[in-house]
């Protein structure tokens, strides 16, 4: 890194002048790899190949030139994401653990360098290492204007799309091998994740989100995996555009990929430095971000125009799931915090006067879940009302109710779970296996109840007995039947009110246990240290008398 | 070396676990500032995770590491800047230079460099003898070369600490002794080393002070001459006037060694007579035990004894109109101490 100041460059200057040295150092390591340029030779030509006989046999049959073009294209981009899905997860895992493995990790981290640094440089270089075959495949997709029915605009917007996901999956390559000390096992975990994730978010955000989008705008053509270029040419702008053509694929690559950041970088420290910050700074964010797009995609889809039975509502309960997993996944996410922040962390904040905000955004099992659960409150908040507005300003008020129920019912289960994980965390020394203890608990309560519940009522055959399966999540499900029922079973509903209070309440309850525990531990640990001290401060003024 | 001057590294009640296995106990010493300390111990004795302590990597449970006075707990990356730390076994990138890669840990480091030409690399290159091989591959240098390297690496943000993992093991004998008259240059350049190893052969031309370390306990520290000492006094009965290392001396008590009263020793004689002529006369000296003949044709003379019995035992030689060449023990002051200051039992 050269010491130069700052010039007309701007905030260009430092990489161009001072670039990482980890990704200087490794793109010149991959350089002098011998199998670079046959890999990448022979994925070019089988890709070429491929895509030239699909392009060729289509040719052949009575298919319009347009339509054989827009086949090609969408198959190029397939097969692209193909690549991308495995060689950036590929190389991004070898990176880290391969430092760990190899032995020079401890020399890395003596540096200086902060995982902030080491995660950065990393990604860069496994980033350009992608970017490498991306180009080199990139002339493959020029076939498709042989044909027509693309435009150069599409290509371009899919080349920019391919090279955001690249992004993401060196970025989930990262993450896996942070965690990992053996090179071989963060190869093969990583490999196995990205050849199970990859074709199912390809399923779903292609051809199952493009169904969507075609129904939403029939300008955009059916079954097509790659939708999103063709979307943005064709779709008609307005609101609808921006929110779920801009705003949510922005946060549908943004947030993961910060999230994937932030854990590489935790992973990275070391366990007495703060792991938390980053973490929760992302989580604040995502649960803005996504709140924000659950209390306005009701709304932005109007009225939907007859295609589908009233679309706020079934978006408000999507959304609603969608935030509960997510909340759920935070929630054992973050039963990796210790009980508070190191005497290591204490003393830093202390240096460099870190202030009341910031320190609550560190380490800590009480202040974690405190943020977490009030996040969660005014996420269903927000979703539940914007949901309301949206169903009475465009759909007279119908659906309010079990959107209502529904946005109250999740809650309540959210909480509970939240302070479960908080009261079974701060009762262990394991974090894998509090997480399992969580997980089996929860399983008894979706499994357990439902099955009381099926015997009583195969038995007696009275719907009363559903009642049993109260502690059940999908008990939600029963209430919402019975409130749309034309002569709902009144047990069923008031069952399921009775259930969000209980829920809520034992949530809060399992929190206040755990806040109390950590705080116990934390009193604990600050008495041994200042005993710790004072002998040590008792021995010194011994050593140095006269 | 001053004891006036604050401890290079001062290591104070440190334990540390891993899960149930209490891996140190009570571990104190200090390293004075321009000191080559020695520390000694069999392998499992919880050496490696002192250094580690020592060098941030790991956070101790219990007790105070400081390094040029700063608190390894609480101010790593101060401490961080001032020491180079060598792992055991440490390893090097691929495909890169011995130039690349000095040069990507200068950069690490943020060690000031005048546009492209990095003053530092070279220097560090020359002191450790790699300049001729700036253009090699690191991966395929030799285990000695490597070991330069890394010494290199450590060099490179001029830390005035070196902590060093076992630097010579693995090594060639003509590596090791390269690698030995390296460390007493660096020493004369003012840096205080400490160097780990479980090869006393390795250690003994070389440290100024040692601690022993068996079963996460330091059995004895302090500089050489003085255990020597306080174990001499020892094995005559007397009861030392003060520890190995006393807290006058800046540094907290390390327990005295418990040695038999009595210690048997062995000395290697090279006298120009016949062994018959040799052995005559030391059968008749009472302390001496056993006298047979070794290899290379010297004398080896089992004694109950110390210093002074050594002495008469030649005077009784040169009476004897014997010319003696050579009196040395069997073993060096630092393989004596070992033996006498541990059990020998391994965790």
């Amino acid at each position: 890194m050269k010491n130069e100041g700052r010039s007309e460059l701007g905030w260009l200057k430092p990489l161009l002048t001072n670039p990482n040295a980890i990704w200087i150092r490794e793109v010149r390591q991959a350089a002098r790899l011998d199998r670079t340029p046959w890999l990448l030779g022979g994925i070019t030509l089988l890709l070429a190949l491929l895509v030239a006989s699909i392009g060729g046999t289509a040719s052949r049959a009575s298919i319009s030139p347009a339509k054989v073009g827009l086949a090609v294209n969408q198959v190029f981009f397939s097969l692209a994401y193909g690549v991308v899905m495995l060689v950036g997860p590929a190389v991004a895992a070898n990176t880290i653990a391969a430092e760990r493995e190899g032995r020079t990790w401890e020399a890395l981290v003596l540096t200086g360098m902060t995982p902030a640094q080491i995660a950065r440089g990393k990604f860069l270089s496994s980033y350009t290492t992608l970017s490498l075959y991306i180009i080199a495949i990139a002339p493959i997709g020029a076939l498709a204007f042989v044909f027509g029915g693309t435009t150069a605009t599409e290509t371009v917007v899919g080349f920019i799309l391919l090279f955001m996901l690249a992004a993401l999956w060196v970025a989930f390559g990262l993450a896996i091998s942070a965690a990992m000390t053996s090179l071989r096992g963060a190869l093969v975990l990583t490999l196995i994740l990205a050849i199970l994730m990859g074709p199912t978010l390809y399923g779903i955000f292609g051809p199952g989100v493009g169904a969507l989008a075609h129904e939403h705008w029939r300008q955009i053509p059916a079954g097509l995996p790659i939708w999103l270029p063709v979307a943005y040419t064709r779709a008609a702008f307005g609101m609808d555009y921006l929110v779920l053509l801009v705003a949510l694929p922005f946060v549908a690559v943004a947030l993961p990929a910060w999230f994937l950041y932030e854990t590489t970088v935790a992973n990275l420290s070391a366990p007495t430095d703060d792991r938390s910050s980053g973490l929760k700074r992302w989580f604040i964010a995502s649960t803005l971000a996504l709140a924000g797009l659950a209390a306005s995609i009701p709304g932005s889809l109007g009225t939907g125009a007859g295609r589908l039975l009233n679309p706020a509502s079934l978006a408000a309960h999507a959304s609603l799931w969608i935030l509960s997993t997510f909340f759920g996944l935070v929630a054992l996410l973050f039963m990796s915090e210790p009980s508070g922040p190191s005497r290591r962390l204490t003393t830093k904040w202390e240096t460099k006067g870190t202030g009341a905000l910031a320190r609550s955004l560190g380490p800590g099992l009480a202040r974690t879940f405190a943020l977490i659960m009030g996040l969660e409150t005014a996420a269903f908040a927000a979703a539940t009302g914007g949901a309301v507005f949206a169903l009475v300003a465009f759909h007279g008020g119908a659906e309010v109710a079990p959107v209502a129920l529904s946005g109250a019912f999740i809650w309540a289960h959210v909480l509970f779970f939240t302070g479960l994980c908080a009261w079974i965390r701060s009762r262990s020394d394991g974090v894998i296996g509090a997480r399992v203890i969580v997980v089996a608990i929860m399983t008894a309560l979706v499994v357990v109840p439902w099955g009381f519940a099926a015997v009583g009522g195969i038995t007696t055959k009275q719907n009363d007995w559903l009642a049993l399966g109260a502690p059940n999540p999908f008990y939600l499900f029963v209430v919402l039947t019975q409130l749309r029922a034309s002569s709902p079973n009144q047990i069923l509903i008031t069952v399921g009110y009775i259930s969000i209070l209980v829920f809520a309440a034992l949530g809060i309850f399992l929190f206040a246990l755990a806040a109390r525990k950590a705080h116990a531990v934390n009193a604990a640990a600050r008495l041994h240290y200042a005993q710790m001290d004072a002998a040590l401060a008792q021995e010194d003024s011994a050593i140095h008398a006269p | 070396m001053t004891n006036a001057e604050p401890p290079a590294i001062s290591v104070r009640h440190l334990s540390h676990r891993f899960g149930r296995f209490e891996v140190l106990r009570d571990v104190s010493f200090d390293v004075h500032q321009g000191e080559i300390f020695g520390f000694i111990g069999p392998n499992g004795a919880g050496k490696t995770t002192t250094i580690r302590v020592l060098a941030t990597l790991l956070e101790p449970m219990v007790g105070r590491v400081k390094v040029l006075g700063h608190d390894v707990t609480l101010k790593p990356e101060l401490v961080r800047r001032h020491i180079g730390y060598m792992p055991d076994h440490a390893g090097v990138y691929d495909r890169v230079t011995v130039r690349e890669y000095l040069e990507f840990f200068a950069d690490a480091y943020r060690v000031p460099t005048a546009g492209t030409s990095y003053a530092v690399v070279d220097a560090s290159m020359e002191l450790t003898d790699l300049t001729r091989l700036s253009d090699k591959i690191v991966s395929t240098m030799s285990k000695g070369m490597k070991q330069r390297l890394q010494l290199a690496r450590v060099l490179l943000h001029d830390p005035k600490v070196l902590i060093l993992d076992e630097p010579a093991s693995d090594l060639d004998p003509r590596a090791r002794i390269e690698i030995r008259d390296l460390l007493t240059e660096l020493r004369a350049m003012g840096k205080t080393i400490l160097l780990s190893s479980h090869i006393l052969t390795e250690l003994a031309d070389v440290v100024t002070s040692v601690a022993i370390m068996e079963r996460g306990r330091i059995v004895v520290s302090g500089p050489i001459g003085e255990i020597a000492e306080a174990l001499e006094r020892q094995r005559r009965g007397e009861r030392p006037a003060q520890a190995p290392y006393s807290p006058e001396a800046g540094a907290p008590h390390a327990p005295a060694p418990e040695v038999p009263r009595i210690v048997e020793r062995n000395v290697k004689l090279r006298v120009l007579a016949p062994f018959e002529r040799v052995q005559g006369v030391l059968s008749e000296l009472p302390f001496v035990t056993s006298v047979r003949l070794g290899p290379m044709a010297t004398v080896q003379v089992a004694l109950a004894g110390d210093d002074r019995a050594v002495a008469f035992m030649v005077r009784a030689l040169v009476v004897a109109e014997l010319q003696v060449v050579s009196v040395e023990p069997e073993r060096n002051e630092l393989e004596r101490i070992f033996l006498e200051a541990t059990r020998g039992d391994l965790q």
